[in-house]
């Protein structure tokens, strides 16, 4: 009944017997520690110092987030005293020019856009919660390479820094997609965009070196007896998402370092002035940039299928169509890019990557319905976890169902680059990423700290985001819909109270996360001890110890189970009192496998 | 990475003493999945060449006249001459594997020199009767382009492409050279031998791709009309 | 197409009674047309399929959450209440949940194929327009070569430029830009066409016409004189027009979210009289009225005002016959020559405090004389006083 098969020999002579403590165990002094986290190759430690640097440049992207949407309760208005209005607060250059008024806003919203695009959403689940935890749910000890591993965090970093270097230089007003000739043009701080392309160039180095790593990792290093349909869907989740970063990410190395010519050589490739062509740095930027948005998805699904498993203990419905849906994601995810491009590309194209688009739409369906088929029968505990899970179902139901209308030809050709894809791209991703990683935080943060989280702060926070989210989203589909565009630092009159609502909205929402952080650090510093299975779940790192011991398992796993046979299989650390199975089946009927 | 745990101190050769990170079950799971590892990074390699490919079939559709010109401004027996270079190369950094897992050890370090030697020749015949030369004459890239006698106006575009290419694939045979001649320093060294060569084949297979891709950039560039 | 519209016909009421009267679809103007019906033929189709979807997402939104929200309830944690078996899987369920929605999204995909494809296509007959961008305004040229002069206010949002367009007419539209991408998007027509500067693209439609069921309103002469403040035209009759937001919906720059025009449709005898009494300037006009025609015409008031306002480039108040600092440090007297090579090469010298962004302005030599003299005549510094240097600032010397 358990997976640990204490009677296994040694197989090998050397240090992976025993308990070491935990990994977070201090090594005396502060120096000490300081040195050992800073050249650690475990993928605990270097799974948190993602989580930190994420996190980070989350809160950083927010602040951005915030500032836009304040600068927008009033649109700028030219009168005879200059430039009075909501976005005069930004203005502080010029503020007597009505043409820089729009400057500031521009910096800031490239900056919201870029931080939270590359240095969030394309780490944020896979480098921290699945470093964490992806080789703990394979009974491995570590990931492949774990010094390639290490490196590629600090590659993040370095990246991350040359990026943030712009903005001490004056920022960057291209948008985060970089769209040529305007990147490329003279009007642009030419040093500042090669400064924030070249970090999104040796980021990209350190996203294929995690992708790299856990392709190789799954493949390679499964504990004994794990199929490969015995992995956790969060398993087969990152696993695509692998997939994508490794096939993905070099387009967007040949597209910047294409546009860092562009700007220091001016080659050409993509200015019209020298017989280049803009659209091409398009088709580039989305061939990764759209599958980008699944790098981001998958692991949140993969989470959420973890979570409502776990938290309904329910053997999860359907769990092959969840695992191929995940590839089906993955490869149709590089068909799609020219989706972006409806009002740009020829006729032709456009109506195959309509098609196309449609496809995607398949599999993500698919898994909407089996995560609500789990819920049926089950043992549904409401705790933040499942209720973030639960409020994923919902925003990225919405995220998805609005994408029909972009995927749509006629429709799309109304509402691109208008607020309704705002919406729909923050439902998919706030909605989709950022609520899925709330979710894994709250399942795992036990295990991860060894601490649990105070239920009742982190729900009080629960209910503000997603109440603060809604609001500021909801109302920018309307806005999209009526002719708002997207990326305007000032409106016409008529959009006015709709923006003021959805500013409201974001404050509400900031105030859910400041809620958050604080609910994480008390769990830090004054949280309850957490048990090293508080929910009862059955994949492998349930088996762990909380926090998970400096190696993970203290004998190598053997696998004798699924990874949801609630059914039949007590959990690891748990009481059976806690847990009551039912009726065993009679011999011969297994349930799941 | 690891310790024995002998009293006695261990005279082997690193290759022989060799044994596989913590985190493996056997040697042969960590030397597969180096090998593994290095064909993903080979595809990220194919992916971000295909990307060049691309503007380059997309600037020829655009522009042909340009790059039928630009191409004849290009002598084809360089270009010749560095693909004999580079398959040469590439046969001999296979052999320095072969030579790896039969333990020859002076053949294997005959090899990689020869190898080093090669993409040396490859670089200089690039960079002294190529790059040199048309830069002096004013074929360059875009803006810099500043050629008297250029019979198309979109003629700057084929020498960024011609360029970008070339010198992203001159990039990676530096690349390729750093990590042959840190071979070399561990093989005399006496840390391959038949036991232990993850990175000889690793490097191997880079270098291959390396030889491959100049095979597709020969005759885009060289050979079109 | 007779599948179109045995597919719309029930949707487009669908979309009408949606719609109708509620925050639904367009800016608010303050125009009496705002009624859900898309304002162009092609509009209307978009507006009907939008409808389609909408419904299709409402009604699978509350069946998967509805569902949720049931099983979370009914199926709470109950302390020491063993769970209940349940099947792992289903196959015809599954097999349903795929087939079904699959046929609805092939619904959606050849229904906006048909109706991108209205959208895609206009009649030989149809009224062509050239449309240019530039940074950061529009300019619509008619086939007799008139460009617009006229300004209105928008919103309190910018003084925009107004453009005709004949009602219920096909009318195609040739996109070009004169330096980045931008997208010429009117929410009215529920389409949007970006712009580029090294191929042409196209925006065909046709309005409805100026009826009580579409609705309209009327200009009346004496409305003239505050809706055209700029510009060389006296409207005397009393006509009827619709009147819609053009935006730049790619984004292009510091002033991104301020360019934008303003549509009127009105009817085709009144177009063809209004674009011919718009023309171009009178042909004895003093080279000072034709700069301003310039002026006006070719968007330089965009970035440049006459009333000493700094704005994205600097103002023409006192700009002629004065020295001016540059971003090289460098001070440069701003005489006629330096007037020209700053029009015909923008980036040449650049005024400190400001970025190059001007995009070169395609002018013929009188036109650019004229601009000149009109700047010149801005200033309170006599152009005797000013001796020109000979050129020498139009060798691209550092001054």
């Amino acid at each position: 009944m358990t997976t640990i098969d204490t009677s296994r020999p040694a197989d090998h002579g050397h240090d992976d017997h025993g308990h070491h403590g935990s990994y977070l165990k201090s090594r005396g002094s502060i120096w000490a520690d300081i040195i050992n986290w800073a050249t650690t190759v475990d993928h605990k430690k270097i799974g948190v110092m993602y989580l930190v640097a994420v996190l980070f440049f989350f809160f950083c992207g927010g602040l951005m987030a915030i500032l836009l949407r304040t600068d927008l309760l009033d649109p700028i208005r030219d009168t005879a005293t200059g430039v009075t209005g909501g976005s005069s607060f930004l203005v502080f250059n010029k503020p007597e020019s009505i043409g820089a008024a729009g400057q500031n806003y521009n910096r800031i919203m490239t900056l919201h856009g870029a931080i939270m695009v590359f240095m969030f959403i394309v780490p944020g689940i896979p480098a921290s919660l699945g470093n964490f935890f992806l080789p703990l749910m394979i009974g491995a000890k570590d990931v492949a390479f774990p010094k390639l591993n290490l490196f590629s965090w600090y590659v993040y970093l370095f990246g991350a820094l040359f990026a943030l270097w712009s903005v001490g230089m004056g920022g960057v007003e291209t948008g985060w997609t970089f769209y040529t000739p305007y990147s490329s043009s003279e009007a642009v701080d030419h040093a500042n965009v090669v400064l924030v392309v070249l970090g999104v160039f040796i980021m990209g180095f350190s996203s294929i070196m995690t992708g790299l790593n856990f392709v190789v990792t799954v493949h390679k290093l499964r504990a004994p007896g794990m199929g490969w349909f015995d992995m956790p869907l969060f398993v087969w989740a990152v696993y695509a998402t692998a997939l994508i970063q490794v096939l993905a990410t070099p387009v967007i190395g040949i597209t910047t370092l294409l546009l860092i010519f562009e700007r220091v050589f001016g080659i050409g490739i993509f200015d019209p002035a020298l017989g280049g062509d803009p659209v091409l740095f398009q088709h580039f930027f989305w061939f990764y940039s759209h599958p980008v948005v699944y790098i981001m998805i998958l692991p949140a699904m993969g989470v959420i299928s973890e979570c409502i498993a776990v938290h309904a203990r329910k053997p999860i419905f359907g769990y092959h169509a969840i695992a191929f849906s995940s590839l089906a994601i993955a490869g149709v995810a590089f068909l799609v890019w020219g989706h972006h491009l409806f009002t740009s590309e020829g006729e032709l194209a456009a109506v195959v990557f309509s098609a196309l688009t449609f496809l995607v739409a398949i599999p993500t369906a698919v898994k909407v319905f089996n995560w609500v088929s789990t819920l049926y029968k089950g043992s549904i505990a409401l705790n933040t976890a499942m209720l973030y899970a639960l409020a994923f179902i919902f925003t990225f139901s919405v995220g998805g169902l609005t994408g029909l209308p972009l995927a749509t030809l006629a429709t799309d050709l109304h509402l691109h680059d208008t607020y309704y894809v705002v919406a729909h791209f923050h439902y998919v991703m706030f909605g989709g990423m950022v609520i899925g990683m709330m979710a894994g935080l709250h399942h795992w943060w036990p295990k991860m700290f060894g601490k649990m989280v105070s239920e009742p702060i982190s729900i009080t926070g629960f209910a503000l985001v997603f109440i603060g989210f809604n609001l500021t989203f909801i109302i920018q589909f309307i806005l999209g819909v009526n002719g708002m565009p997207r990326r305007y630092a000032s409106y016409i009159d008529e959009f006015r109270q709709m923006h003021q609502f959805s500013t409201i909205g974001s404050w509400i929402l900031a105030l859910g996360f400041l809620i958050h952080l604080f609910a994480f650090l008390h769990s830090m510093f004054k949280g309850k001890p957490a048990p090293a299975n508080p929910w009862g779940g059955l994949t492998l790192e349930w088996e762990a110890d909380a926090p998970p011991d400096e190696h993970n398992f203290a004998h190598e796993p053997l696998v004798t189970h699924g990874p949801y046979d609630f059914d039949d299989v007590v959990p690891p650390h748990c009481d059976p009192a806690d847990f009551p199975l039912p009726e065993p089946l009679p011999a011969g009927a297994k349930g799941h496998h | 990475m690891t310790s024995i745990h002998s009293t006695s101190v261990d005279n082997r050769p690193y290759h022989e003493r060799y044994v596989q990170g913590h985190h493996w079950r056997t040697a042969d799971d960590e030397f597969d999945a180096a090998k593994l590892g290095m064909w993903l990074f080979l595809a990220t390699e194919v992916l971000l060449f295909a990307g060049l490919f691309c503007a380059y079939a997309v600037m020829r559709m655009l522009h042909p006249e340009a790059f039928s010109n630009g191409s004849h401004l290009l002598d084809w027996r360089f270009g010749a001459i560095n693909t004999v270079v580079l398959l040469v190369s590439s046969y001999t950094m296979a052999m320095s594997i072969r030579n790896a897992q039969l333990g020859q050890f002076a053949r294997m370090k005959f090899n990689l020199i020869f190898t080093l030697f090669c993409a040396g020749l490859f670089l200089f015949i690039k960079l002294y009767f190529e790059y040199g030369p048309k830069w002096s004459q004013g074929k360059r890239p875009g803006r810099l382009f500043n050629y008297p006698f250029a019979t198309d106006p979109n003629e700057p575009i084929w020498w960024s492409v011609y360029y970008c290419a070339t010198g992203i694939h001159a990039t990676h045979v530096i690349i390729g050279m750093a990590l042959i001649f840190w071979v070399y320093i561990r093989t005399v060294r006496g840390h391959f031998g038949p036991k232990h060569y993850t990175a000889v084949e690793n490097v191997g297979l880079y270098w291959h791709i390396v030889d491959l891709i100049w095979i597709f950039l020969f005759p885009l560039l060289y050979l079109i009309h | 197409m007779t599948l179109t519209n045995f597919i719309t016909a029930p949707m487009q009421m669908l979309a009408q009674t949606q719609s109708n009267g509620s925050v639904w679809y367009g800016p608010r103007h303050d125009d009496a047309a705002i009624g859900g019906v898309g304002h162009t033929q092609q509009g209307s189709e978009v507006e009907a399929l939008f409808a389609f979807i909408n419904w299709v997402s409402i009604v699978s939104l509350v069946l998967v959450c509805g569902l949720s929200l049931y099983f979370v309830v009914r199926y709470r944690r109950k302390a020491g209440v063993p769970i209940e078996r349940s099947p792992a899987h289903n196959a015809p369920l599954e097999v349903a949940w795929t087939v079904v929605p699959t046929i609805f999204l092939v619904i959606m995909f050849f229904w906006g194929f048909w109706a991108y494809a209205d959208g895609q296509i206009a009649g030989s007959d149809a009224e062509t327009i050239d449309v240019t961008a530039q940074k950061w305004n529009w300019d619509f040229q008619y086939s007799n070569g008139a460009l617009s002069t006229v300004i209105v206010d928008k919103g309190g949002f910018k003084e925009a430029k107004m453009f005709l367009v004949p009602a219920d007419t096909p009318v195609l539209l040739r996109l070009k830009s004169l330096d980045v991408i931008h997208s010429f998007f009117v929410p009215d027509f529920r389409m949007k066409s970006d712009v580029f500067p090294n191929r042409m693209t196209s925006y065909a439609f046709q309005t409805h016409p100026l009826t009580d069921e579409y609705g309209f309103r009327w200009n009346e002469p004496e409305q003239n004189k505050e809706q055209g403040r700029e510009g060389n035209v006296v409207w005397t009759t009393r006509y009827k027009y619709r009147e819609h937001v053009i935006f730049c919906a790619e984004y292009c720059g510091d002033a991104h979210s301020r360019m934008s025009a303003v549509l009127r449709v009105v009817e085709p005898e009144v177009y063809k009289e209004l674009v011919s009494q718009w023309s171009r300037p009178d042909p004895n006009a003093t080279p000072e009225e034709i700069g301003r025609w310039v002026y006006l015409a070719k968007s330089c008031n965009g970035c440049h005002s006459v009333d000493g306002k700094a704005n994205t480039g600097p103002t023409w108040q006192n700009l002629f016959g004065y020295e001016h600092q540059y971003t090289d440090g460098s001070t440069i007297l701003a005489d006629e020559n330096h007037l020209r090579e700053s029009i015909l090469i923008p980036g040449a010298k650049v005024r400190a405090g400001f970025a190059n962004q001007m995009s070169i302005i395609p002018l013929t030599d009188k036109e650019l004389n004229s601009v000149i003299a009109y700047i010149r005549s801005l200033s309170d510094k006599a152009p005797s006083t000013i001796i020109p240097s000979n050129g020498e600032s139009t060798e691209g010397g550092e001054g």
